[in-house]
């Protein structure tokens, strides 16, 4: 449906850098990154607002590098909605379609839960449904594909997470294609089929969430996730030395590295690393401990009491990234 | 909107083009220079005449930039100031006009009928009497001199207004330009114009003024404390000439309106606004019987001295 | 696009240069005549110190006004009691006050009523350049002060410095208007020989005893314009959003008296004057409306004529300017800058530079030259507000519509033009009655058949015709005081 070969804007500073995605109809692909990792940029790019250096954009089997957005057939779900104050939700839906049709405007709005709230202009509406209007817009416009760009970042969490679930169902039953930014992993796992990894202007890993989740490929894909545990450590034939056990590793046969690990990779094991709970947070539905590993602190996923000594193992091997590269990357960063 | 624009466009250019028109620059007053218009296309329906009123020297100075921008805009000028006509005739630029209005004083038909003399306008003493309460009026020139006057006496801006600029020539000759300075140390002020200089006059901003006749009647007509003196010694009789621009474009109606003037009806309404027709059989305006008792402005002395005149003027009052 | 820069910088540079002819026109002939300047350099002191000091005073007034106004959290309904006095032209104002003075026996010819005239009008300039800035900058801080208890002398030190930008950028557009004002030193100095350099160029260029009026008045008109080039370089401050914050109202009746105190001051008084006039016989104070003599003279309804179509026209235009030129803001902001010249500099420069070049002309000594004239001066003020608006973000939404498909031209009809419309009514009733008063330019532009209201006004009062003028300075407030219902948003003159 989308597919994008080496894409490349640079703003001296920002940008995306030889970026490739390729999405299937009805896909949607979430784009993960933190801030001023090259998302928004790479949207804008696809949407025609931006036109890129180098690399080109097929929508289809049409190449729409040098397209205006206009000629793109997009639908955009901006993350400040980016309504116009002087129309109403209904006059919104109207206007982008391109045969004006009231019955199926109407109808797009019930889908959204806009019922009886057509004639409201955007002053009259809530967040909320101000997105929901954005949303419906975009849909009207029976796009080829969707762009969304943290479309629920100035929602409440509430309204967030019972929205975002709506939608990806909505897309789903209308086989819409969409491209979805987000700085937020459970908004990625939540509505995407695969997740798109962005750092420094480059798309570092693509692959379903669970399996990015699972095995980053990268330092900034592991980060993109969150819920990460970095130690600094040796490695030495495959292995690194804490506190008198050996763990087993991968990713890094020798030298300098930092062990990445998920906060529910360890478990009490009883010839496990020695550590004190240093603190308890009661999260959402676990509960989590600030530990002290001795070599460094760590967050994991552990039921004791703040003061208790534990010993911790891992469940399986884990991850270590190179530091070199971690090095290397940020030289880029700053030579950029 | 635009369609709006469109049609007042051409509805202006449509009423440009359709009617006669003829430009006059003058520095006649506005409220007596209009019913004569209006009396004159009430004669002559479907003319228009447009008016660029001011002072005198405002009217000269507009004019004179004009023809040196090779673009001159009036077709009639008629202004208190006869050696700018002078000049004009000399570069030939006044277009002759014959002569034929029976009594009409051949010697107001100035070089061989250039520019004419249409009514008589006469510099003199206007007093508020409401001001001067009980001082004694002013009977010559010299009398505004006296210390009893002191501070109350007025005259216009000889740079804006062609009669002053008679006064400041005339009296200049006569008594020399000392007199402007015992004047001034007598406390005289400059104003603008004839027509400002007799509203406050008339409000009692001033006792006395050194002014033209014909407003002061006009204003006594409504209301105002006023009363005009010739003085024993001569009022200045003030040229006031009209005259026809050689490049008018348009001569012929020109010439009809110079003619109107002299006309019977035309001298009558002279009369009706204070001035005094040049055609003796015409009536005499309200207030004034007999003879004028006048001196003529001095006008090749002004012509000879404007500048230098103006400039020694400027500086004893302090105009720019 | 890189291809098309060099042609386009030639574009820009050839009508920068054209926009500019006037002006260059106006030193070539004005620095030919330079040895008028070393007898009027007391002229340009007395009328730098006229424009600076009623820059502070208007300041003075509209800041102490924004002020109480800010302190006692007074609803902007209130604005409504200083608006007439802006609204009502400058020379009108003046006019006003030259018969209210003499109804109470005060001398208002000279310094003290021309400064007593700017400051009734252009104080309320003050406070709508001031109030936003207190409210956006100072809010906060003050409310910071109050949690904190920060009070007097060190409260003075925190809030007073923040405001400068605003108070210098507000200083400066008072001083640059005040400079090149015609009308009120025309009509309160004028007739009492105090000369400012606008009417000094004024009387030089009509004066007889000049050898050569035009070059003279030339002359003085750099010197205007050199005058003026310091307060260019204070650019305006952007003055931010307001946000609500939760003070707690001071002095509220304070503030309250001193609006109407104000308005009665700045328009009752000078309204009485004018009203005393144009109604009763001076001389003997009986009823005698002069509404009839004023419109009897041909000149009036000329004049009325030719403003109406003169300010219907240009803000026409001047619409259609904006419209052609709204979906390209580069194009807009570059010609803006480049007509800006002709709006911050004093008009009697633009006016001397029209007739020097075109004198010559058909277009000389008809309504035209005026339109030319009043298009040049007022394109940048229609163009500033067409700005604003692109500024709030209206380029991204028609954008965002071209996005879902729309083309270009429908884009901008059904999203961009719709949402510039506040912006463009703000900038027409900018315009329009800046037009419909216009004194400066058609004072010296004017010619038989092409007078303007405000040139009726003047002549009439050079003519002595006190009381028409009264009438007719009535008549333009009146039809000033109608634009009062209309809603403003975004610049302010």
């Amino acid at each position: 449906m989308l597919r994008l070969e080496n894409l490349t804007k640079n703003f001296g500073k920002a940008g995306v850098f030889g970026a490739s995605l390729h999405l299937t109809p009805g896909e949607i692909v979430a784009v993960l990154g933190a801030s001023g990792s090259g998302k928004t940029t790479l949207l804008n790019l696809v949407a025609g607002l931006l036109e890129p250096d180098s690399g080109r954009i097929f929508l289809g089997n049409e190449d729409v590098t040098r397209q205006p957005p206009e000629k793109r057939g997009l639908g955009y779900v901006f993350q400040d909605h980016a309504l116009w104050p002087h129309l109403s939700a209904l006059e919104h839906l109207l206007l982008v379609m391109k045969t004006p049709d009231r019955a199926q405007a109407h109808h797009l709005l019930e889908r959204v839960g806009l019922g009886g709230l057509e004639a409201r202009k955007p002053h009259q509406l809530s967040g909320g449904q101000k997105q929901r209007v954005a949303l419906a817009r975009a849909l009207a416009a029976k796009p080829r594909l969707l762009l969304l760009d943290e479309p629920y970042s100035a929602l409440d969490p509430v309204l967030r997470e019972e929205l975002r679930l709506e939608v990806a169902l909505l897309l789903r039953a209308e086989q819409v294609s969409a491209l979805h930014v987000t700085h937020d992993p459970d908004e990625a796992l939540a509505v995407a089929d695969r997740v798109a990894v962005m750092e420094g202007g480059r798309i570092v890993q693509v692959d379903t969430p669970a399996e990015v989740y699972a095995r980053p490929q990268t330092l900034a894909a592991a980060r993109a996730f969150g819920r990460l545990n970095l130690l600094a450590v040796e490695v030495q034939g495959g292995q690194v030395q804490l506190g008198g056990q050996t763990w087993a590793v991968h990713g890094l046969e020798r030298g300098p590295g930092l062990l990445a690990f998920r906060y529910e990779d360890l478990a009490v094991a009883p010839e496990g690393l020695p550590a004190k709970v240093l603190a308890v947070y009661g999260g959402r539905g676990e509960r989590l401990c600030r530990v002290n590993l001795g070599v460094g602190e760590a967050v994991v996923k552990l039921s004791a009491a703040p003061g208790e000594q534990v010993r911790l193992a891992p469940l399986g091997e884990l991850r270590v990234f190179p530091l070199s590269q971690e090095a290397r990357a940020h030289e880029q960063g700053k030579a950029r | 909107m635009q369609r709006f624009f469109l049609a007042s466009l051409v509805a202006l250019g449509l009423g440009l083009a359709q009617q006669q028109t003829i430009t006059l620059y003058t520095s006649e007053v506005l409220t007596n220079v209009n019913p004569m218009i209006e009396l004159f296309r009430r004669a002559n329906p479907g003319v228009n005449v447009q008016v660029f009123r001011s002072g005198t020297g405002e009217v000269i100075t507009r004019l004179r930039a004009e023809l040196e921008a090779g673009n001159p805009q009036a077709d009639l000028l008629w202004v208190a100031d006869e050696t700018f006509f002078r000049e004009l005739a000399a570069a030939n630029r006044l277009r002759p006009v014959r002569a034929t209005t029976p009594g009409f004083p051949v010697r107001f038909a100035y070089q061989g009928g250039r520019y004419y003399e249409v009514r008589l306008l006469y510099n003199g003493i206007a007093v508020n009497t409401r001001k001067l309460g009980n001082l004694p009026e002013p009977r010559s020139w010299r009398d505004l001199l006296k210390p009893e006057y002191r501070d109350l006496v007025g005259m216009p801006n000889p740079n804006f207004s062609g009669a002053a600029l008679s006064t400041l020539g005339t009296f200049s000759q006569r008594f020399g330009f000392s007199f402007f300075e015992q004047l001034q140390r007598n406390g005289l002020k400059v104003e603008q114009s004839n027509p400002i200089l007799q509203q406050k006059l008339a409000e009692g901003q001033y006792g006395l003024a050194i002014i033209t006749d014909f407003g002061i009647r006009d204003l006594i007509r409504q209301g105002a404390p006023l009363k005009m003196i010739y003085p024993r010694d001569g009022a200045i009789l003030v040229p006031t000439p009209i005259g026809i621009l050689s490049n008018s474009r348009n001569p012929a109606l020109a010439e009809r309106f110079l003619r109107f003037l002299l006309s019977s009806e035309a001298q009558a309404l002279f009369a009706q606004q204070g001035y005094i027709p040049v055609i003796a059989s015409a009536p005499r305006p309200a207030g004034v019987n007999g003879e004028v008792l006048s001196v003529p402005s001095a006008a090749e002395f002004i012509q000879a001295n404007r500048q230098s005149l103006l400039t020694q003027f400027n500086t004893l009052f302090n105009l720019r | 696009m890189p291809r098309g820069q060099p042609l386009a910088t030639v574009f820009w540079l050839l009508l920068s240069l054209g926009v500019a002819l006037p002006l260059w026109v106006l030193a070539w002939r004005g620095l030919g005549d330079l040895a008028i300047l070393p007898r009027v350099l007391d002229l340009a002191g007395v009328s730098l110190l006229l424009a600076l000091l009623g820059s502070l005073l208007c300041l003075g007034v509209g800041g102490g006004l924004a002020w109480l106004a800010f302190r006692a959290r007074l609803h902007t309904g209130w604005d409504t009691l200083l608006l007439p006095a802006y609204l009502v032209p400058p020379f009108v104002g003046a006019l006003g006050f030259l018969y209210a003075l003499q109804l109470v026996n005060v001398q208002p010819y000279g310094v003290g009523g021309i400064l007593l005239a700017w400051t009734a009008h252009y104080a309320p300039v003050a406070y709508l350049l001031l109030r936003p800035a207190l409210e956006s900058k100072l809010a906060p801080l003050l409310l910071a002060c109050e949690v904190h208890g920060v009070t007097g002398w060190k409260r003075v030190r925190a809030l007073v410095p923040p405001l400068f930008p605003a108070l210098v950028a507000a200083f400066g557009a008072l001083y640059l208007t005040l400079l090149g004002n015609f009308g009120v030193p025309a009509v309160l100095g004028l007739p009492a020989q105090v000369y400012t350099l606008p009417t000094l160029a004024y009387a030089r260029l009509f004066s007889p005893a000049s050898p050569d009026p035009l070059g003279e008045a030339a002359a003085i008109g750099l010197l205007l314009g050199l005058l003026a080039v310091p307060a260019l370089l204070l650019s305006s401050q952007p003055t931010g959003e307001p946000s609500p914050r939760p003070l707690r109202p001071r002095g509220v009746w304070a503030a309250r008296g001193a609006f109407i105190l104000f308005a009665l001051l700045a328009v009752v008084f000078p309204l009485v004057g004018l009203v005393r006039r144009a109604l009763f016989n001076t001389f003997t104070g009986a009823f005698q409306p002069a509404f009839g003599d004023a419109w009897a003279l041909p000149l009036v309804r000329q004049g009325l004529f030719n403003s109406l179509l003169l300010a219907l026209l240009a803000t026409g235009l001047l619409l259609l300017l904006g419209l052609l030129l709204a979906p390209h803001r580069g194009a807009l902001k570059r010609l803006r800058q480049v007509l800006d010249l002709h709006y911050l500099l004093p008009g009697t420069l633009l006016a001397l530079g029209l007739i020097l070049l075109l004198a010559p002309t058909p277009v000389y000594a008809t309504p035209w030259i005026l339109l030319l004239a009043y298009l040049l001066n007022f394109a940048a003020l229609m163009l500033r507000s067409m700005e604003a608006g692109l500024e709030s973000g209206i380029e991204r939404l028609v954008g965002v519509g071209k996005l879902f498909g729309l083309r270009h031209g429908r884009a901008w009809w059904k999203i961009g033009f719709p949402l510039l419309r506040p912006y463009l009514a703000a900038g027409v009733f900018l315009v329009l009655p800046l037009c419909l008063a216009e004194l400066t330019l058609s004072a010296m532009l004017y010619a038989p058949g092409s007078e303007t209201l405000g040139v009726a006004v003047l002549s009439a009062l050079n003519g002595g015709l006190f009381r028409e003028a009264a009438a007719i300075g009535l008549m333009l407030m009146a039809l000033s005081l109608l634009l009062l219902w209309v809603p403003r948003k975004g610049v302010v003159g």
